[in-house]
């Protein structure tokens, strides 16, 4: 059953990634590419980390979410084949903001997820 | 558009699969590094490559490409994966995790391309 919500997830996810990828259009940068890594970055380690603090099994969440529809929606491949085109400055642009931005907002994901889960245990 | 979300559904079970073997393995040996996504997302690099350099149609490209390989690799999960790092005070290997991810990715696209290329 694990792998129905998984590759439900990751049907959708990966759906919505060509979406916005035509809705940004073809660009010198690769904006929407880095556009869907960081906000997965940010949903998925906000949501990882909610159900990890639940007392509650939420693992269904977590695959169909997580695993799937995030892990669909972010791509590395296309990130390593984009870099392929672009010159030598551009490409460390891209690669450092990517890393700098995605990781940030993973641990943003993370912070505010612990920060919801105090405020709700409060309650 | 369909053909994409085929693709990607594929691509996310499989990777779904690798990394619910790896984690014992990781486990074994007392490692925390997160190899199954640093395995997978080399491996679909270099198809992602090999398929670029095949010239598909983009009916194919978007199944294949855009689809399982853009599913199978996971950014997202490397982002979470390098906090965790960073979290449990792990800077070495959050440094190697990330330095090695992306130039092995990139070393792996090309390599797949050139590969192709020779071959075609």
């Amino acid at each position: 059953m694990n792998y129905v919500f998984v590759m439900a997830g990751g049907f959708f996810g990966a759906m919505a990634r060509y979406g916005i990828s035509l809705w940004f259009g073809d660009l010198s940068f690769p904006v929407a590419t880095m556009t869907v890594n960081m906000i997965g970055c940010f949903f998925l380690s906000f949501l990882l980390t909610l159900v990890s603090l639940s007392k509650r099994d939420h693992q269904v969440w977590a695959l169909t979410f997580g695993t799937g529809f995030l892990g669909a929606f972010t791509t590395f491949s296309t990130f390593a084949l984009d870099i392929l085109f672009l010159n030598l400055q551009t490409a460390l642009l891209y690669i450092g903001l990517s890393l700098i931005v995605g990781i940030s907002f993973a641990g943003l994901g993370f912070w505010i997820a612990r920060g919801v889960h105090l405020r709700i245990r409060k309650t | 558009m369909i053909s994409a979300g085929i693709g990607g559904a594929f691509g996310a079970l499989l990777r779904y699969i690798i990394s619910g073997y790896m984690k014992p393995f990781r486990a074994k040996k007392g490692i925390i590094f997160p190899v199954a996504t640093w395995l997978i997302n080399i491996s679909g690099s270099l198809l992602l490559g090999m398929l670029y350099g095949l010239d598909l149609s983009l009916q194919l490209w978007l199944l294949l490409g855009v689809g399982f390989c853009g599913g199978y690799t996971t950014f997202s999960t490397f982002g979470k994966e390098v906090i965790d790092l960073l979290l449990d005070k792990q800077w070495l290997q959050a440094f190697w995790y990330v330095a090695t991810s992306v130039l092995l990715s990139i070393a792996a696209v090309w390599g797949g391309m050139h590969v192709v290329f020779i071959f075609s």
